[in-house]
């Protein structure tokens, strides 16, 4: 018994120290995180508090907490995160100490005192207020509290809790949207039972008054821009009062704020921005403002830094230049994909603005459907509901079929109805004869990353010459892979670009651009459409291209009935100091047969050389600019019959990877049917199941196609000679 | 019990008694009612059309490397993770709610998270908390929400021109994912996001995303190349500071011990020395 009874007392000796350890480190942990955050909310929104020459110091000092901390967690030791804390802690408290802004708070039992008296100057309508609550001896605590003057039900008081150890207590107060003048904060700390209260007065200062002016550059008048407008002070973004609000246009999908999170390349690139349809006027708080406007790739963006007094008035005029004109090339730009409501010339105008500001030439209005519904309503297709405004077109189109398990999305465009039946929805090949019957043009949405298995049905469709384009850019990014298969296979399709707002950033963040040759003004969209079905294309956001293979474009088919050279001229072009082309490629048959780079001073990178036509091939420009953007054309197709213009010896794997879509579509038949069968069947299922039957019907025939294609493969071997370069 | 198995009599109590088929049957139904869910759950996330936007920004400099990551749930994928955020189920996200919440994502997001440069990996490091957007603290909603992540690392020594920095990330893999990538160089570094490099857009359960970012011109700083050393060797060997800090820690532990059993004996002898008979 007491042999039991001392190891009992052991244990509980063991679980007693255990106990008071572990409380004591949990707490200091905790503590430490409370530091660690309060740093950061100071590094990251109120640097402003601290003079100039110790920012720099003070954000690297947080990074170095940052990594102490993370070191230490990988410890799993509380104690170790704290020890290494308080050694970074400790060169942030005098820097904390040295802020003119500081309010010192002393508590003795009923009594509170704040110093220095008097109310505290905010640099604008948004700030800090930190105090320093000394509470006898004891730790360090730290408190993060908002206060939001204009949100729904605004208070003008806090309360914050103070420890009940007592010790020193640092709280950080972020003030928004402060009314100009003289406020009364009521601040409340609340120790246990005990109530602290004192009055607290913020004075701003009175704002100036910002008017900007936006000029474009083709006729000196005001224009509709990209703006993004920042505080320097804070670092906040405000929004200009005549910003438009394309929320309701946007139905709640995507994203439908109208603060649009462009995906830009280059040093611009985590902008937020806003459309100003003209000039706006706007009262704003005192100090260093920076104001940066886009108009598009074609313009170099203007950036301007400028310096705000109280009750001042400071006009600002704009004139980004534009650094190239594709039109006097014969290019006209475009975007496949914009998602947006036109229901009255409200709707339209702000669109238009949109496009305007984006000197995006055209841009294809989709109606989006799925089997269930329509999203984004359009008063009408065809050419009497296209919206013009000099040379900027609004043309309605359709993104429907639109599958996301099954068959992928697809686009269409200057169709003169919306094409849809969901008894047919998954025969997509019926939508693309009846918008070909209208004399539109129909593609493939998201190809750049095959996205929603949109290889199935361009695997049924593609070899049939159902569809013109393939969407190879979006939220700033190209891809290939996909487009390169169909390629090579010897399919020819038309390079595309759309931005699938609201869902992708801006309007014409990538672009297409189509050749229509020399026009006259107005330019007729009819061109732009008939040029996208000749393939007379290229994609881009930031560099520009040329490309012929000797005298034919992009899209162009040369027929060649014996092996000659053919002349190959590339350029790719940019701006010095904007973006500039970093590397021009040539691709033949998806792989690179030349190239040229350059340093960033080149404003222009060339290639001229020759080529065999050899048996045939189909080859196309890439462009990379400085700042990361990308460029890419529709091939040329060099043919020589009767062989077809692909990849020979990879043919059997892409034939292979085509039977796989295929199958993949034969096994959501089956499942689908299986499910039909069941109680609970879905809709989508139920569809799929009763289109089934024709679905495969496409499938076998499209399987044919692939057949005929392994004979011809077959039969081409003893015709073709090896490719000399 | 009964014979037939099905009541069982315990100090009184009658209990409905289960066979072993019971038991076969109870799990099959289980599982195929557990397969159903989650079937029809991930079919749901299908073909509602919905998806997560992923946007990763990394900004390069010769000193850092920082990693910035939204996520933005649109509103038919924000009602059910706002019900997941709503601990309590009142239909209201308290503070509270929130901060634990961030803090998973914190802690999921140092597990999901992996940057390399030229195949060698390099410590990810949170830059700021966590933030959520919510918009409308009201679990439901049509309003979307957004989560956005700050990280940093330092800019290792082996980073020249031509060097590859890649991004693994598969936080949320169990929505689809529509991911895109940013990039952009600072202080002198040009760089430039590679192709196909925010990989496809992913259905629920799909493979690790990545964004690649290639180094056109420029190279570490050679005054920050041993800044980073400290979290990289512990990246590298399995950390030395563990063991340094566990022996801290450890001498924290026994101290305690010590103390406590020092004050046990104390109290033990004073009691001792106070008994009128001295003890026995």
């Amino acid at each position: 018994v007491k042999k039991l009874a001392l190891w009992c007392g052991v244990l509980v000796f063991l679980a007693a120290a255990m106990a008071v350890w572990k409380y004591d480190s949990v707490q200091s942990a905790e503590q430490a995180a409370d530091a660690l955050a309060f740093v950061s909310v100071l590094v990251r929104d109120h640097i402003h508090l601290f003079p100039p020459g110790e920012q720099d110091a003070l954000r690297e000092t947080h990074r170095r907490i940052r990594e102490s901390e993370w070191l230490s967690r990988r410890s799993r030791e509380p104690q170790a995160r704290t020890e290494l804390h308080e050694a970074f802690m400790q060169t942030v408290w005098p820097l904390l100490d040295g802020i003119t802004e500081l309010k010192q708070v002393s508590l003795d039992r009923s009594r509170i005192r704040i110093l220095p008296p008097g109310p505290l100057s905010l640099p604008g309508d948004s700030g800090a207020l930190l105090f320093k609550v000394t509470d006898g001896p004891g730790e360090n605590h730290y408190r993060l509290l908002k206060l939001d003057l204009a949100a729904i039900g605004a208070r003008t008081d806090f309360e914050a809790v103070l420890p009940s150890s007592g010790g020193v207590t640092w709280i950080l107060i972020s003030l928004k949207n402060v009314p100009v003048g003289p406020t009364t904060l009521r601040a409340a700390f609340r120790k246990g039972d005990q109530l602290f209260q004192e009055l607290v007065a913020v004075t701003t200062p009175l704002p100036g008054r910002l008017g900007v002016t936006i000029l474009s550059d083709d006729t000196g008048q005001p224009t509709p821009a990209m703006v993004r407008l920042v505080w320097k002070t804070d670092g906040s973004e405000r929004r200009p009062p005549n910003a438009i609000e394309f929320s309701p246009q946007f139905e709640n999908q995507g994203n439908s704020s109208s603060e649009r999170p462009a995906n830009l390349p280059g040093e611009i690139l985590r902008s937020n921005w806003w459309c100003v349809p003209g000039p706006f006027e706007m009262l704003v708080s005192p100090g260093e403002w920076e104001i940066t406007i886009r108009r598009g790739v074609e313009h170099v963006p203007v950036t301007d830094v400028f310096r705000v007094v109280e009750e001042s008035t400071i006009e600002k005029t704009y004139r980004p230049r534009r650094w190239v004109d594709m039109r006097h090339h014969g290019w006209y730009s475009g975007d496949a994909h914009v998602h947006g409501r036109i229901v009255s010339d409200t709707d339209a105008d702000n669109l238009m603005a949109w496009a305007r500001a984006e000197d995006i030439r055209l841009c294809n209005i989709v109606k989006m459907g799925d089997i269930y519904r329509t999203f984004f309503e359009q008063r009408g297709f065809g050419k009497e509901y296209r919206v013009q405004d000099g040379d900027y077109i609004l043309s309605p189109g359709q993104e429907c079929p639109r599958t996301h398990a099954e068959l992928g999305h697809t686009l269409a465009m200057n169709i003169k109805s919306m094409v849809r039946d969901t008894d047919r929805y998954f025969l997509y090949d019926w939508v693309f004869d009846q918008v070909r019957a209208q004399g539109g043009l129909s593609g493939y949405a998201h190809v750049l990353s095959n996205s929603f298995h949109v290889h199935r049905d361009m695997s049924i469709n593609v070899p049939k010459n159902k569809v013109d384009f393939a969407e190879l850019m979006q939220f700033g990014q190209l891809g290939t892979d996909l487009y390169y298969e169909f390629l090579n296979l010897g399919f020819k399709l038309t390079a595309a670009a759309g931005s699938d707002v609201p869902w992708g950033g801006t309007v014409g963040e990538v672009r297409m651009y189509a050749y229509l040759g020399r026009q006259p003004e107005p330019f007729s969209p009819d061109a732009w459409f008939e040029a996208v079905r000749k393939g007379r294309t290229f994609v881009t956001n930031g560099p520009m291209l040329e490309f012929r293979v000797d005298d034919a474009l992009p899209g162009d088919e040369v027929a060649v009935s014996d092996n000659r050279m053919l002349r190959v001229q590339a350029r790719a072009w940019g701006k010095k100091g904007h973006m500039t082309p970093s590397r021009l490629e040539i691709i033949q048959l998806g792989e690179v047969i030349n190239s040229v780079q350059t340093g960033p001073s080149g404003e222009e990178l060339d290639l001229d050389f020759q080529v065999d036509s050899a048996d045939g091939f189909w080859i196309a420009a890439r462009a990379e600019g400085s700042d990361g953007s990308r460029a890419h054309t529709t091939p040329v197709y060099v043919t020589r019959t009767p062989l077809r213009f692909w990849k020979y010896n990879s043919v059997e794997k892409l034939i292979d990877q085509r039977l796989e879509s295929l199958r993949q579509v034969e096994k959501l038949v089956a499942e689908a049917r299986t499910e039909a069968d069941s109680e609970n069947a879905g809709f989508v299922a139920t569809q799929l199941a009763a289109q089934g039957s024709a679905l495969m019907e496409r499938v076998q025939a499209a399987r044919l196609l692939y057949e005929g294609l392994g004979e011809q493969h077959q039969k081409e071997g003893g015709l073709r000679r090896p490719l000399t370069r | 019990m009964r014979k037939d198995g099905r009541v069982v009599e315990r100090n009184g109590i009658v209990f409905p008694g289960i066979r072993v088929c019971d038991y076969l049957a109870l799990w099959l139904g289980g599982a195929v009612l557990l397969a159903f869910l989650v079937s029809s759950t991930t079919l749901a996330h299908i073909s509602r059309s919905h998806f997560v936007e992923q946007r990763t920004w990394i900004s390069v400099s010769p000193t850092n490397i920082d990693i910035d990551i939204g996520f933005r749930f649109y509103a038919p994928l924000s009602v059910p993770e706002r019900k997941r955020i709503d601990g309590d189920g009142d239909g209201q996200l308290s503070p509270e709610e929130i901060g634990a919440f961030l803090r998973g994502v914190q802690s999921q997001a140092q597990e999901n998270l992996a940057l390399s440069v030229d195949g060698r990996r390099i410590p990810l490091i949170p830059l700021y908390e966590p933030a959520l957007d919510l918009g409308t603290a009201l679990v439901a909603t049509g309003h979307p929400h957004a989560v956005r992540l700050s990280f940093f690392a330092r800019t290792p020594p082996w980073l020249i021109q031509g060097s590859l920095i890649r991004l693994e990330n598969s936080l949320w893999k169990d929505f689809p994912v529509i991911p895109s990538c940013q990039a952009v160089g600072r202080e002198g570094m040009e760089v430039a996001v590679e192709d196909g490099a925010h990989g496809s857009w992913t259905s629920p359960g799909d493979a690790v995303r990545f964004s690649l970012v290639r180094c056109l011109s420029g190279t570490a700083s050679p005054e920050m190349a041993g800044l980073g050393a400290e979290t990289l060797n512990a990246l590298k060997t399995g950390n030395e500071i563990t063991a340094r800090c566990s022996l801290r820690a450890s001498i924290g532990f026994w101290g305690s011990c010590l103390v406590l059993a020092a004050a046990g004996l104390l109290t033990l002898t004073i009691r001792h020395r106070m008994r009128p008979n001295g003890g026995g």
